[in-house]
């Protein structure tokens, strides 16, 4: 599953990798960097689409 | 049944080691106004008041430089490269996080395995020690202090810096120290959750300890200390007076974007790294806290030091380097480091980059900056994919950047040919795939000092952005509360789903 990643270029190393997945299974974040802000963002932003 | 669980859940998956890294970029332009004036939209000259310019010092990013290429020109700023690389060196093993002058010749770094000493004139390594692993480093004369990531702290002998000794140590709370600070004979050590406390370096005893709730970054500055606090999730700036460390007097507290992970302090000028958000610059006036502004910067900015009226930052995707004298802070112009820019110490228009596995050499180029722009290397689609995808083009920089886009290859167009972006602003760009995506590139061509053009390319990726997760299962994972266990991913379908994979290194 993790060699399976398009798109991390925006990190040298293997660690970490975040991906966030919404609600129906899509993946809306993808990142070889360690961004909390970015991470809790796209969360939310999903969260509350949900609403 | 299932338990009433969060809406999110959070998924980790611990595997076998080591992480960091980065990425980029930056650019340019002078307005033919006077000294003390700069242009507006309208195209008039107008006298510079110690406001913010015409985008009022906050844009789309929240805040950048606090001015237009006006404000940089009256400063006396031409259009060039602030910032030139010297030279870096690799050691290959230590994982290099924080950084400290020595003195001109020499700067002191630390990470996993130890520590090392580099050269100021090109980043060369001159010598590396055995340590517990450093997390933070503060220096004082010939005398260093390195907080670990355990519950050491340990001293180096500084006085023949290309030969480090280390000649004490103490144990001292619970791991991972987060910052650690000295200042003529007093040693500031902070923690999160565990506050900051006061230790003479002469006795090794702790003599106080400040009124905080989760210290990270620390500073001292004789009798005054600084801490990066947090209260109830805000994230917040103390100043207190340590005249009489077992009664230490919080003089002033402010209220900070983001985290404060390091802080630096030079005479009146204060800076905080604030991770995503950028940086904070304070100036102390009598004992309190005013802000000069926020800047923004691509990455996470890790480090900051202080050197005069500049500021350099370590943002693990960049380097920069901001102008904080007269008038409003500014990014003058960013470098690309070698690996990731995880701490930073300077002096006298020198920097050294704690560069992950390489340290970085740095030099100033007073007077000179440019724009800088920031957008993605890379765009995916899914293959076959008709619908557009978006890029957003930054100018982090300190001048107007002007740039061109052009498709070099495949079935796409792009929104714009051609865009001129103020400091600060950013834009959207469209992407669009002709007849269905597939591979291709966009070339572009800036007026950036030192990286005139270059390509993205459009890329289809099976798993990425805007695909559908493959299914897994978690064997031989069960829930905290036990309640599940074997799980799939599909199990989780109408819930959001954050997926870690992490190492501990």
């Amino acid at each position: 599953m993790y060699n399976s990643y398009g798109g991390l270029t925006d990190s040298y190393a293997p660690f970490p990798v975040h991906v966030v997945i919404d609600q129906t299974g899509v993946i809306r974040y993808l990142s070889g960097q360690n961004d909390t802000d970015a991470v809790r963002s796209t969360i939310q932003d999903l969260l509350d689409e949900a609403r | 049944m299932r338990p009433s669980l969060p809406t999110t859940r959070v998924l980790t998956v611990r595997l076998a080691s080591i992480g960091i890294a980065s990425l980029y970029l930056a650019g340019c332009s002078g307005l033919d106004c006077p000294a003390g004036a700069h242009a507006e939209d309208d195209g008039l000259c107008y006298l510079d008041d110690g406001t913010t310019g015409t985008d009022g010092g906050s844009t789309t990013d929240g805040g950048t430089t606090a001015s237009d290429a006006g404000t940089t020109s009256s400063l006396g700023f031409e259009l060039g490269d602030p910032i030139t690389t010297l030279g870096t060196d690799t050691d290959g093993f230590f994982e290099l996080v924080d950084a400290e002058m020595i003195n001109d010749d020499y700067a002191l770094t630390v990470g996993q395995g130890g520590f090392a000493v580099s050269s100021m004139v090109d980043g060369s390594l001159v010598v590396q020690g055995d340590g517990d692993r450093g997390y933070d480093v503060a220096v004082d004369g010939d005398r260093a202090w390195v907080a670990t990531r355990y519950s050491k702290l340990y001293e180096l002998d500084l006085s023949v810096p290309t030969a480090p000794t280390i000649i004490d140590s103490i144990e001292l709370g619970d791991p991972t120290h987060q910052d650690v600070a000295l200042d003529n004979g007093l040693m500031l050590v902070g923690w999160l959750d565990q506050g900051a406390v006061i230790i003479d370096t002469n006795t090794l005893n702790q003599i106080g300890r400040l009124d905080v709730e989760s210290a990270r970054g620390v500073a001292l500055q004789g009798d005054r200390a600084l801490v990066g606090d947090e209260v109830g999730g805000q994230p917040q700036l103390v100043l207190f007076d340590v005249t009489v460390a077992d009664s230490a007097v919080e003089l002033d507290r402010v209220n900070l974007s983001g985290p404060a992970y390091d802080i630096a302090w030079e005479n009146d000028n204060v800076a905080t790294a604030e991770g995503g958000v950028g940086a904070g610059v304070f100036t102390v006036v009598d004992d309190h806290l005013e802000s000069r502004g926020q800047l923004s910067l691509p990455g996470t900015v890790l480090s900051v030091a202080l050197d005069g009226d500049y500021l350099w930052l370590a943002a693990w995707e960049v380097a920069a380097l901001a102008w904080v004298g007269d008038g409003d802070p500014v990014v003058l112009g960013h470098e690309l480091p070698t690996e990731s820019a995880m701490g930073i110490t300077a002096r006298n228009g020198r920097a050294m980059v704690a560069d992950w596995f390489h340290t970085t050499a740095l030099q100033a180029n007073p007077g000179l900056a440019g724009p800088e722009l920031v957008m993605d290397s890379t765009v995916y689609f899914e293959k076959g994919q008709t619908d557009s995808e978006r890029m957003e083009a930054w100018n982090a920089g300190a001048m107007d950047l002007e740039l061109s886009l052009e498709v070099a290859s495949g079935d796409y167009s792009v929104s714009e040919s051609a865009i001129t972006l103020a400091p600060g602003d950013r834009k959207t760009l469209l992407i669009s795939p002709t007849s269905g995506a597939g591979a291709g590139a966009l070339t572009w061509s800036s007026n950036d000092p030192d990286e005139p053009s270059g390509t993205v390319q459009f890329q289809t990726a099976t798993t990425s952005v805007g695909t559908q997760h493959p299914d897994f299962e978690m064997s031989g994972f069960t829930w905290p509360d036990s309640s599940l266990s074997n799980f799939r991913l599909t199990d989780f379908e109408g819930e959001v789903v954050f997926l870690a994979y992490w190492a501990e290194y």
